[in-house]
């Protein structure tokens, strides 16, 4: 092994690959006439697309099913313009067809961004990187259910609360007892109510 | 040192930003699925002496905006600020998500950044091809920050006396929607030579 990481270090090009190729997130080089020159470990994993087949290809001949056009024009922006550009998850929900499989092999999609930046001085080269935010996504639409449903208790007792304000103030609560004991049982039947809709 | 431009040449700098700003409208309408309305760019350039006074006048304490870095015929870094809670409508209406500056999320500043940069790649994009020059642009990156702090943030510095602030104003409203706020580009040149070069290269190709 040691001799291993000693024959790597006297190469550094060949450490540099070897490390982008084990990279946590997807990493490919795109070339001036935007065909694959680097293709890592990450993508092979989630396209299900080797090495040796993506290089020398374009993207575009990759994938069985057409890319969206948002990311044809990201890629000759950066390739042909030399333009930066960010596609993000929330304004493109896909952008490559990317998928995991779970345990007992269901595919399920990698929700995720893409950055497309040109490099100085490398025979015209695009580095592409994709970050994976399935987990961000799900956090944050978790998020956003929970609160809207807190949104929608806290109007319902706010209404209730008028309602009952009126009630009191010209009729008994209920199924009678006192009124702080009836605004607990709505308040409880609520929340309820929004835990079984989640 | 803020560079002594001719009327004509002042106007150039307007026009092209305008039509940069035009092909960002389209780009902008597509995302928003309404048409975005961009007013012709107001222009000033600042002294970095004094562009901190300026921006702590003019604008709210706390900010969001997106930067990007560009190299090429002209170097430098530009920005695009959200610089009052109006100016997030655009936002709102591209997220469909209610939140004020400090409420942003991971994901809504990446969303914010890609909306930078559709809008400064376009403008440094157009100076370039217009001006006949070649621009290259980094990765947009989003950002908070108080606005005293702004230039720090941005590494906006006085670079010596080839260093220029260039401070473009534009107000936007969505047709349908009913929305209405306003942008500010800063565009910090180490390279005002090169560009005020290129600028009047243009003009007299217009002319001749």
């Amino acid at each position: 092994m040691t001799m291993v990481i000693q024959a790597l270090a006297a190469n550094p090009e060949s450490l540099c690959m070897v490390t982008l190729d084990h990279v946590e997130s997807g990493i490919m080089l795109l070339d001036g006439e935007r065909r694959v020159r680097f293709w890592n470990q990450w993508l092979v994993r989630y396209t299900g697309i080797a090495a040796d087949t993506a290089c020398g290809q374009r993207l575009e001949q990759l994938f069985d099913e057409p890319l969206p056009a948002v990311v044809l024009s990201a890629i000759g922006d950066a390739c042909e313009h030399r333009l930066s550009r960010l596609l993000s998850h929330q304004l493109h929900a896909q952008l490559l067809p990317l998928h995991s499989h779970t345990v007992s092999g269901a595919r399920t999609p990698v929700y995720h961004s893409m950055m497309l930046r040109p490099l100085d001085d490398h025979q015209g080269l695009t580095l592409v990187q994709l970050h994976d935010t399935t987990n961000a996504v799900r956090r944050e639409r978790h998020l956003r259910d929970k609160e809207q449903a807190l949104r929608k208790v806290h109007q319902t007792l706010s209404e209730e609360k008028k309602v009952y304000r009126y009630g009191t103030e010209n009729h008994q609560c209920p199924g009678g007892g006192d009124r702080h004991s009836w605004t607990y049982r709505q308040h409880q039947s609520q929340l309820r109510a929004a835990n079984r809709r989640q | 040192m803020t560079p002594v431009l001719t009327a004509d040449e002042h106007d150039v700098i307007v026009e092209l930003m305008n039509i940069g700003v035009g092909r960002a409208a389209h780009a902008l309408s597509q995302l928003v699925q309404d048409e975005v309305l961009l007013s012709v760019p107001k222009l000033q350039f600042l002294e970095a002496a004094n562009a901190r006074e300026v921006f702590c006048r003019s604008m709210p304490d706390l900010l969001a905006g997106v930067m990007q870095g560009f190299q090429g015929f002209m170097s430098g870094r530009a920005a695009l600020l959200f610089p009052e809670e109006r100016s997030l409508e655009l936002v709102r209406a591209i997220l469909g998500a209610d939140m004020s500056v400090d409420e942003i999320t991971e994901l809504e500043q990446e969303t914010l950044a890609e909306l930078g940069n559709i809008l400064l790649n376009n403008c440094l994009a157009t100076l370039a091809n217009l001006l006949h020059r070649k621009i290259q642009t980094d990765l947009p990156q989003a950002f908070n920050v108080d606005t005293p702090h702004l230039l720090n943030r941005l590494s906006l510095h006085d670079q010596g006396d080839g260093s220029m602030i260039m401070l473009v104003q534009i107000d936007f409203s969505l047709r349908a929607s009913d929305l209405q706020g306003y942008l500010a580009f800063l565009i910090d040149l180490h390279s005002a030579d090169a560009f005020i070069e290129a600028l009047r290269q243009y003009l007299v190709e217009l002319t001749s």
